[in-house]
C-alpha cells in the first residue's frame, strides 16, 4: 500500500472529553499507528476556530485521510466532511471515532476511558487505511407537480402551480372531477372544473390512482397501473380530501393508508397525515417535496380548503424552484451480476424501491439514484453480491481487528 | 388425515409405479421426474416423458445419492410447459417447497409426491453390501439422520401411505386435490386407524431418538474448543455444502477473495499469540453454514453422508436448525406461504437475548 498520510485529530469538545480522559496519550498512541503522520489534540474543533485549524492543518500536511476522535458522527460527520471538502480533501477519506457518547459519558474509569478510547481511534485508523474517495453527484429537480385528488382542493392547487408556469398531472380516481365539493353542489365548483379542463398546463388523468412510487424530493416517480404510463414530478400535493366514519368523526378517504405508507409518509393516531412542523411548515408532510392541500390534512370548510391549497402550492413554488439540483446519496449499494442468484431477498427489506429484478437476467441491479445507502440489502443478501460502498468487507474486517487487537 | 383408496395394491413402490404410469399415460401430466435402478447398483434421477423408460423406476431407492430437490431445482428455475410429476421423499419436496421459496425454481407446473418413507441406508454401507436395504424398525439399518427424522410422511401435494393391508393418497393441497381427482380417484376419503397409530408411535420414537442425539451432540461440540474438535477431521472438501439441496450461491463467502487476510495480518496474528493454527478457515466455513443454512435445513442428511470424513455434521446442522426455527417459529419447507423468517421485520422480538 502506498505511503498514506493520515492525521488524527482528538476533540476535548471543551470539558465533556478532556476531563474524562487522557487526550494527549491517546494523541500520542495514534502517531504510533500505521499510516499516522500527525496527531493532536484540540479544544472543541467544531467551533469556528476549530474547523478553520482542521482545515489548515490538512492543507499544511498534505494529509491524504483523517480520523476525528470527538463526539458521534451523526451530530458533526456532515461538519467534518464540509471542513475536509474545502480543504480540498474527499470528504469520505475522514472517519469519526465516538469517543465522547461512547467512551468519556459511559467510562467512569480514566485508565479505562483512555485505552478504550485509543481501541476506537485504532479502529478507525485502520478503516480508513482501506476507504476509497467517492464521488457525490447532483441531478436536476424536475419541476413538474402531480396533485392526487381532483376536489376542489386540488383544483384549486392545479390552476395557481399552472398560473405559476408549472406543468400538472392532476390525478383523480373516480371518473369526474369536483371530488366531494360538486356532490354536495358547492356553487365554484363547475367554474374550476372548466378552468381545469382548458389548461393547457393541467393534464388530467381520470380513473387512475397511485399504485407505485419511488423516488424521492425533485424526482418522484408515480406508477398509475398497466394501462398509465409512469408519471414524474419534483413535488407532489396530496389533495385526497377526508369523509365521515360511521361515529360521525372524520376519516381520510379511503384507501389513504395504502398511498401514505408507498409515500412513506408517517400517519397519527387519526390517520391523517403527520406535519413536517405544526407551525413552521403545517402544510407539508415529513416527507421532503409532499404538501398537503385541503381536507387531507384533517376536516376543513371549503374555504379553509382553498386556503390550505394556497399554502400548499405556496410550499411547492418555494422549495421545487427550477433549476435546483439535489445531490444523490455516493454511499450506495451495488450489486455484482455474476454472485447474484436472484432471491430477492434484498427487495423485501429496500425501503426506497431501489432495487429491481431482471427477469431475463435473474438478477437484481440497483438504482443508484434512489438508493440511500441504509445497507439493508448488504446485510439480507445470502450470496454476498451486495456491497455497500463505504461498508465494504474489508473496511468493517479491518475496523473490527483494529478495535480488538 | 382422511386417504382415497389405491385399490388393489399392498405395497407403497408398486403404488407409485402404477400413479406414475397412469399420470403419464393419461397425459395428466408431461413429465415424470424418478429416481431409477441405473448401472453398478446407482440410482440417477431421470425426467421421463413416456412410460417406456418406466420400466426400471425405483421411487424408492435404498440410498439417496443426489437429493431429488437439486434434481427438480436443475431444470425449473422457469416453470416448465405442461406438468411435471416430481416423485420424491418428504425430505426432498420440503427442500424443494424452501428453494422455491428462495426463487431458485418455480414449482408452478410440479406435483410434489411424496410417500411414507423407510429412510435409506448410508451411501458408503451400500458400496460395501448392495443388497442393504433401509428398515424403519431398525433404526441401525438407516442413515444417521433418518433414525431421528420425524417429518417422513404426508409432505409435498400429494403423499402415497400404507393403511392397514390397503394403500391410499392423501392429498394435501389443492394441487393435489385437483390432481387425484384427475386420475379418477373420486371415491370418498376414509381415515386411516392403523396408519395414524403406527405413524404417531414412529414419531414418538423418533422424537427421542432426535432429542438424545441433539443431547450428545451439543455436549461434543460444545464451545469454541469443543466445535474445534468436532471438526478436527475435516479435509475441507466442502462436500456437504456441495450435495446440500438448499445452499445455492454462486459463490461461497468462504471463498470470496476479500475474506482472506493479509500475511501481515497472519503473522501480526501469530506474533501476537505465538503461533497461528492454518489454515485459518474450517470453522468459519462450518460456523457461516449453519448460520446461513440453518433455518432452511431440511435435516435430510446428505451433508453427512457426503463427508469423507465421518464427522456427524448433518447431525449438528439439525440440531442448530431445530433451535433456530424455533426461535423463528419457522419449519423449511413446510409451507410455500410461511414467509422466510429473514424476510420478516418483527418491531418486537428476540427479547430473551437482550442484557
Amino acid at each position: 500500500m502506498a505511503q498514506e498520510r493520515t492525521g488524527v485529530f482528538v476533540c476535548s469538545c471543551g470539558p465533556n472529553i478532556g476531563d474524562r480522559l487522557d487526550i494527549e496519550r491517546v494523541a500520542s498512541r495514534a502517531l504510533e499507528m500505521e499510516g499516522v503522520v500527525l496527531a493532536e489534540t484540540y479544544g472543541l474543533l467544531c467551533s469556528p476556530k476549530g474547523k478553520a485549524y482542521l482545515e489548515e492543518r490538512i492543507r499544511e500536511s498534505g494529509l491524504d485521510r483523517v480520523v476525528v476522535a470527538a463526539c458521534s458522527p451523526r451530530e458533526h460527520e456532515s461538519t467534518f466532511m464540509a471542513v475536509c471538502e474545502s480543504a480540498g480533501l474527499n470528504p469520505f477519506m475522514m472517519e469519526m471515532a465516538n469517543i465522547r457518547e461512547q467512551v468519556a459519558w459511559v467510562t467512569p474509569d480514566p485508565d479505562e476511558a483512555t485505552g478504550k478510547a485509543i481501541r476506537l481511534v485504532r479502529a478507525a485508523v485502520r478503516r480508513i487505511r482501506r476507504h476509497s474517495p467517492l464521488r457525490k453527484t447532483t441531478i436536476l429537480c424536475d419541476p413538474e407537480v402531480i396533485v392526487i385528488g381532483g376536489g376542489m382542493a386540488g383544483m384549486t392547487a392545479s390552476l395557481l402551480l399552472a398560473e405559476a408556469g408549472r406543468r400538472v398531472t392532476l390525478v383523480e380516481r373516480k371518473r369526474t372531477l369536483g371530488g366531494s365539493a360538486s356532490e354536495r353542489g358547492e356553487p365554484d365548483v363547475g367554474e374550476l372544473m372548466e378552468k381545469v379542463l382548458e389548461s393547457k398546463e393541467i393534464t388530467v388523468i381520470l380513473g387512475a390512482e397511485p399504485l407505485s412510487a419511488a423516488g424521492f424530493f425533485g424526482n418522484f416517480i408515480i406508477g398509475l397501473g398497466d394501462e398509465h404510463e409512469e408519471v414524474r414530478a419534483g413535488s407532489l400535493i396530496l389533495a385526497t380530501g377526508c369523509i365521515t366514519g360511521d361515529k360521525g368523526e372524520a376519516l381520510p378517504s379511503p384507501g389513504f393508508d395504502e398511498l401514505a405508507s408507498m409515500l412513506r409518509v408517517s400517519t397519527g393516531t387519526d390517520g391523517f397525515p403527520s406535519r413536517k412542523h405544526p407551525s413552521l411548515a403545517p402544510f407539508s408532510t415529513p416527507i421532503d417535496g409532499i404538501h398537503l392541500a385541503g381536507c387531507a390534512r384533517g376536516p376543513c370548510s371549503p374555504r379553509d380548503a382553498v386556503r390550505r391549497a394556497e399554502a400548499a402550492v405556496g410550499a411547492v413554488l418555494a422549495t421545487l424552484v427550477p433549476g435546483r439540483e439535489v445531490e444523490t446519496e455516493p454511499r450506495t449499494s451495488v450489486i455484482s451480476a455474476t454472485l447474484c442468484r436472484g432471491c430477492r431477498m434484498c427487495m423485501e427489506v429496500c425501503a426506497y424501491g431501489a432495487i429491481s429484478f431482471s427477469e431475463e437476467e435473474k438478477t437484481c441491479s440497483v438504482n443508484a439514484v434512489l438508493c440511500k445507502g441504509c445497507g439493508n440489502c448488504a446485510a439480507a443478501c445470502p450470496s454476498g453480491a451486495v456491497r455497500s460502498l463505504h461498508f465494504t468487507p474489508d473496511q468493517i474486517r479491518s475496523q473490527m481487528a483494529g478495535a480488538l487487537s | 388425515m382422511k386417504g382415497l383408496r389405491v385399490p388393489g395394491f399392498d405395497d407403497i413402490a408398486k403404488a407409485l409405479k402404477y400413479i406414475i404410469d397412469l399420470s403419464l399415460g393419461s397425459g395428466a401430466v408431461s413429465g415424470a421426474l424418478v429416481p431409477v435402478r441405473g448401472p453398478e447398483g446407482s440410482f440417477p434421477w431421470i425426467l421421463a416423458s413416456d412410460t417406456a423408460p418406466l420400466e426400471g423406476a425405483e421411487p424408492l431407492p435404498p440410498v439417496m445419492p443426489v437429493q431429488g430437490a437439486r434434481a427438480l431445482a436443475s431444470f425449473t428455475q422457469d416453470p416448465p410447459e405442461g406438468k411435471v410429476l416430481a416423485v420424491m421423499r418428504p425430505c426432498e419436496a420440503r427442500a424443494s417447497i424452501e428453494v422455491a421459496k428462495l426463487q431458485q425454481s418455480d414449482l408452478d407446473g410440479t406435483i410434489l409426491l411424496t410417500m411414507d418413507c423407510p429412510g435409506v441406508v448410508p451411501l458408503a454401507d451400500l458400496s460395501s453390501d448392495d443388497s442393504l436395504e433401509p428398515d424403519p424398525g431398525d433404526p441401525a439399518s438407516l442413515r444417521p439422520l433418518c433414525r431421528q427424522c420425524t417429518q417422513f410422511t404426508a409432505a409435498g401435494d400429494i403423499s402415497v401411505a400404507r393403511s392397514g393391508e390397503g394403500i391410499y393418497l392423501l392429498p394435501l393441497t389443492e394441487k393435489g386435490r385437483l390432481f387425484a381427482k384427475e386420475l379418477g380417484f373420486t371415491g370418498g376419503e376414509t381415515e386411516l386407524p392403523e396408519w395414524r397409530a403406527r405413524t404417531d408411535a414412529l414419531i414418538k420414537q423418533r422424537e427421542e431418538a432426535a432429542l438424545e442425539s441433539h443431547r450428545s451432540i451439543r455436549l461434543e461440540a460444545q464451545g469454541l474448543e469443543g466445535l474445534a474438535a468436532f471438526f478436527s477431521g475435516c479435509v475441507g472438501c466442502r462436500s456437504c455444502r456441495t450435495v446440500c439441496p438448499v445452499c445455492y450461491c454462486r459463490l461461497c463467502f468462504i471463498d470470496m477473495k476479500d475474506r482472506r487476510s493479509s500475511a501481515a495480518d497472519h503473522l501480526a496474528r501469530s506474533a501476537s499469540a505465538g503461533a497461528a493454527r492454518l489454515v485459518t478457515d474450517t470453522l468459519l466455513f462450518h460456523i457461516g453454514r449453519m448460520s446461513h443454512m440453518s433455518l432452511s435445513c431440511v435435516s435430510c442428511g446428505m451433508c453427512e453422508d457426503a463427508c469423507p470424513s465421518d464427522i456427524p455434521v448433518g447431525r449438528l446442522m439439525s440440531m442448530v436448525s431445530v433451535g433456530t426455527s424455533q426461535l423463528f417459529g419457522y419449519s423449511a419447507g413446510a409451507s410455500p406461504d410461511d414467509p422466510l423468517p429473514l424476510t420478516v421485520f418483527e418491531p418486537e422480538e428476540l427479547h430473551e437475548y437482550e442484557d
